[in-house]
């Protein structure tokens, strides 16, 4: 039953990062242009995002649905709950887990709507695609502290969240672009590719200060001690995911500052970004799954007090 | 200053009656506080006696006042041992259970 629930976090996670990731990067990324050769871009990536968000949006809202059923199982101890109406009802309308998730039902629902058209409205989708990973901070471990301490945490995981699809999901729409100016390396191509790089890394440069910042704040309140850090498997399994975020920030900096500068004169840097950023997809989908896993283990032992 | 740390599954921090322990007369209740807000529906509590056999008794409510505590309203308990097992799931969703014993005195 934990492996459902772990897969069904997993492909939330990954879904809603995407279809946030890929909105924002054609905001900041691809800026509107009044030239042929750019608005022929443009068209291409927005033909792209919209399959993509479409693809994802339904993937989102299936496993959203899916979870309810694990949810439902899990809850009531029993793999027979997850087919049981009575359960079922109960988790989406009596638990606070099922006051979050009627909301991200309705925002998937709406995400699928939106892309079912030949030309979704992009600010729309943007906009749905932010609530649909906010009010997955909503749930989880977050939601366990009461009143105003309990929403500010819910706040803190909310940017912690935004900040990492910003980070993640633009990886995909970037590699995107590198796969545009690999076929057809032509000046404009390049450029386009030189600023979509140059205003990626940009949003990256806030987009990591403030995962780092907000997810200092999420382990200080979940395991609360360097000591508890190592001495849980949980905080051994954050620590590991601290270092695959590392990891992630090592492989930009290389691609900021040693590949990016040189694409314009040198077709291997190109091929070498492709190969770089792939690896940081990869490492970006081993950080998902260890929240994935993360969200459904106790952060602290319990010691007994009182 | 270390702040608290949050546990995010419910675990028991209270039993009335405690765990292990004798009451002189027949309890009214048992209250049992945890340390995370359970939610109503998924949580429960069973009472048998030291010999298994189930003793009837209505539903356990999570107390409006503090969605910590579950209670169960008890039927005049006969003196002797009794087992009670309680499960819960945590507002954050997290399913946790246990049992312990307590003693009616004669």
């Amino acid at each position: 039953m934990d492996e459902a629930l772990y897969a069904c976090r997993f492909v939330q996670f990954t879904a809603a990062m995407l279809i946030f990731g890929a909105a924002a990067f054609r905001v900041y990324g691809l800026p509107e242009s009044d030239t042929r050769t750019a608005s022929s871009i443009l068209a291409g990536f927005d033909a792209w995002f919209g399959n993509v968000a479409l693809a994802a949006a339904l993937v989102a809202l299936i496993s959203a649905m899916a979870f309810v059923l694990c949810q439902a199982a899990a809850m009531a101890g029993s793999p027979a709950a997850a087919v049981d109406f009575a359960a079922v009802s109960a988790v989406l309308l009596e638990t606070r887990f099922g006051g979050v998730w009627c909301w991200h039902l309705l925002l998937a629902t709406l995400l699928v709507l939106a892309c079912l058209g030949r030309h979704p409205r992009r600010p729309v989708v943007l906009l749905l695609s932010v609530g649909l990973l906010a009010s997955l901070g909503w749930v989880g471990h977050a939601a366990m502290d009461a009143g105003l301490a309990g929403i500010a945490h819910e706040l803190n995981q909310t940017v912690h969240l935004l900040a990492a699809g910003l980070w993640l999901g633009g990886l995909v729409p970037l590699a995107w672009v590198l796969r545009q100016a690999r076929r057809q390396p032509g000046a404009f191509e390049i450029s386009v590719t030189r600023d979509a790089l140059r205003n990626f890394s940009h949003i990256g440069y806030v987009a990591v200060a403030l995962i780092a910042l907000t997810g200092a704040i999420n382990a200080l309140l979940l395991v609360g001690s360097l000591d508890a850090m190592f001495d849980t498997s949980y905080g051994r399994l954050l620590a590991f995911k601290i270092l695959l975020f590392l990891a992630m920030v090592i492989v930009a900096l290389i691609n900021r500052f040693r590949l990016a500068p040189r694409i314009s004169h040198d077709s291997g840097a190109l091929r070498a970004l492709g190969r770089t950023v792939a690896l940081e997809q990869g490492l970006a989908l081993a950080v998902l799954a260890i929240i994935s896993v993360l969200g459904t283990w106790p952060p602290a032992p319990y010691d007994g007090r009182g | 200053m270390a702040p608290a740390v949050a546990l995010a599954h419910a675990f028991l921090d209270q039993a009335a009656p405690p765990v292990g322990g004798t009451v002189p007369a027949s309890p009214k209740e048992i209250r049992l506080t945890f340390s995370e807000g359970i939610e109503r529906h998924f949580s429960g509590i069973d009472l048998a006696t030291g010999d298994g056999r189930a003793v009837a008794t209505g539903a356990a409510v999570v107390d409006p006042a503090n969605d910590k505590q579950l209670v169960l309203a008890l039927p005049p308990l006969a003196p002797g041992r009794y087992r009670v097992r309680w499960h819960v799931v945590s507002v954050d969703t997290h399913r946790t259970e246990g049992e312990y014993s307590f003693a009616v005195a004669p």
